[in-house]
C-alpha cells in the first residue's frame, strides 16, 4: 500500500496527479517528514504506471525539495520546506483561475465563493 | 539522447487482392520510437495497425520505404535479433498438446537469455497450472501464456497486436502487470497496438494514431491530455444557426449542434480564461460555456470521428 492516494484525473497528466497526492498526503499528516517514501518501481507497481511517469513525479517531488534521495538508502520525504509566496502564487494561479472561472459560470457570488473556500481550508487540518 | 529503437520512413504497404488490384494499407508512415518509451498506436479497424506490427516483426514482405528496428532494416533481422524482441498477437495460436510447462521447455532453448525463474514466477503471477494442456486454457489463459513465451527472455523490444482484445477486466491487471515487468529490465521499450485505452493510459508515453496508412497524430500523452478539452456551450438565442463551421476556430474538432447548445472538443486548449474569451468574442458576452476535461479515449473517438466526416482537421 503506498502512503498516499492518487486520483487520476482527466485531462491531467498523471504525474501532476501523483505529485499532488504526495502534497496533500503531507498536508494531511498522513505523510511526515522523514519518512521512507516508495521506490519508483513500487510506486510504478503499486498503481500500474509507467514507471517513466513515476520517476518524473519523483523528479518533481525531489526538485521540490519534498522528497530527499539518500544514495543507497533509498527516497524519503525531507523537511517540508515552505515556498515564499511568490512561488505559492505560482503554484496557485492555475487551480484558482480554474476555480474562478467555474464558480463565475454556476453564478455564485465572490463571497459565496469565499464561504466554499473557507470550507474547504477548515476541513483540511 | 536514448537511442532509436524503431524507426518508419515513408513506408508504404499494399496488399495484392487480385491479378491486377492492390489494396494500399499504409500510405506513408513516419515514426520513431526511442529506448525506454512506451508507445501506443491507435486507429479504427482496418487502419493498418497490425500490417504495420507485422512488418517491423518481418512476418509480412516489406513495401517500400524504410523500417528499421535496432537500426537495422525489418525484412534483415537476423535470428538474433529476435533474441531481443517479444511479440504477442491477439491471433496467435500455440500447439494446442503441449501443456504449458513442455511449450515452455520447448522454446526456452531458443532464446540464450531465456529466464528460468522468471518464466516460473509469472507463471505465478498469473495463476497459471504449468501442468495444464494448451488446449484446455481459456483465451485468457492462453494470452497469458503468450505473454510468458513473449518475456520470460527479457526482451529490449515488445511489440503486442492487440494484447487485450476479449479479455475480462482481471486477466487485463494482470496483464498489464506482465508488460509493467518488462520495464524492471535495462533499456526497454513497448510498441502496442490496441482499442483499449482504458488498459494503456497509464503505460502510454506516446500515442500515434493511424487512419487511412498515415499517422495523423503522433505526441506524448501529457501534451494530449492537456490541449484536448470537451466544451459545451449554450447559447441564449438559436444563435448557432447563423454561424457557419468556416467561422469556428481551427482547433475546434467534432462539432456538434442541438438547437442553441453548441458541443466540440477544442484541440488547441490553453486554459480556461483565453478558451472563454474566445467564446464570447464569437457569439456573445451570455454564452455560458462549460469544460469538461477528457480522457485519451475519449481524444481518440474525437479525432476519428471528426477525420470520418471528412472535416479538414488541424490537430
Amino acid at each position: 500500500m503506498l502512503p498516499f492516494t492518487v486520483t487520476f484525473r482527466p485531462g491531467n497528466p498523471h504525474y501532476e496527479d501523483i505529485v499532488f497526492a504526495v502534497k496533500r498526503a503531507l498536508a494531511t499528516g498522513i505523510l511526515r517528514e522523514g519518512a521512507p517514501f516508495p521506490s519508483v518501481r513500487t510506486v510504478s507497481r503499486e498503481l500500474k504506471l509507467n514507471p517513466n511517469t513515476c520517476q518524473r513525479a519523483v523528479s518533481v517531488l525531489v526538485d521540490a525539495g519534498i522528497l530527499e534521495v539518500r544514495p543507497g538508502v533509498g527516497t524519503f520525504v525531507a523537511k517540508r520546506v515552505p515556498l515564499n509566496f511568490e512561488e505559492a502564487l505560482h503554484l496557485l494561479k492555475d487551480p484558482v483561475e480554474n476555480l474562478v472561472v467555474e464558480a463565475k459560470q454556476l453564478g455564485l457570488s465572490e463571497d459565496e465563493l469565499h464561504d466554499v473556500v473557507t470550507h474547504s481550508w477548515r476541513e483540511i487540518k | 539522447m536514448s537511442s532509436v529503437v524503431i524507426e518508419c520512413r515513408d513506408v508504404v504497404k499494399s496488399y495484392r487482392t487480385s491479378k491486377w488490384k492492390k489494396l494500399p494499407v499504409l500510405t506513408g508512415v513516419n515514426l520513431e520510437v526511442s529506448e525506454g518509451e512506451c508507445f501506443t498506436l491507435l486507429g479504427s479497424n482496418g487502419a493498418g495497425k497490425s500490417t504495420l506490427i507485422r512488418l517491423l516483426m518481418n512476418i509480412t514482405s516489406p513495401g517500400t520505404g524504410e523500417a528499421t528496428v535496432f537500426g537495422r532494416p525489418c525484412h534483415k533481422l537476423r535470428s538474433t535479433d529476435y533474441y531481443s524482441i517479444g511479440y504477442v498477437s491477439e491471433a496467435q495460436e500455440i500447439p494446442r498438446h503441449f501443456t504449458i510447462q513442455s511449450w515452455l521447455k520447448y522454446i526456452a532453448p531458443l532464446y540464450p537469455s531465456w529466464d528460468r525463474d522468471f518464466a516460473d514466477q509469472l507463471m505465478k503471477t498469473f495463476d497459471l497450472d504449468p501442468k495444464k494442456k494448451i488446449r484446455n486454457l481459456s483465451r485468457g489463459m492462453r494470452m497469458k501464456v503468450a505473454l510468458i513465451s513473449a518475456i520470460a527472455y527479457r526482451p529490449r523490444l515488445l511489440l503486442l497486436d492487440e494484447p487485450f482484445s476479449g479479455l475480462d477486466p482481471l486477466v487485463r491487471d494482470e496483464f498489464v502487470q506482465g508488460i509493467l515487468e518488462v520495464t524492471e529490465g535495462e533499456g526497454w521499450t513497448i510498441f502496442m497496438a490496441t482499442h483499449d485505452l482504458e488498459e494503456v493510459d497509464r503505460l502510454t508515453d506516446r500515442v500515434g494514431i493511424l487512419e487511412g496508412g498515415k499517422m495523423v497524430l503522433n505526441e506524448s500523452v501529457d501534451l494530449l491530455r492537456s490541449r484536448f478539452i470537451r466544451v459545451h456551450i449554450s447559447l441564449p438565442t438559436d444563435q448557432v444557426a447563423r454561424h457557419v463551421e468556416a467561422e469556428f476556430p481551427k482547433g475546434w474538432i467534432d462539432i456538434q449542434q442541438e438547437s442553441n447548445r453548441l458541443f466540440l472538443v477544442e484541440s488547441q486548449f490553453k486554459n480556461r480564461a483565453l478558451s472563454t474569451t474566445q467564446i464570447k468574442e464569437l457569439f456573445g458576452e451570455e454564452v455560458r460555456v462549460e469544460f469538461i476535461p477528457v480522457s485519451i479515449r475519449d481524444t481518440f473517438v474525437s479525432v476519428a470521428r471528426s477525420l470520418r466526416t471528412g472535416n479538414s482537421l488541424e490537430i
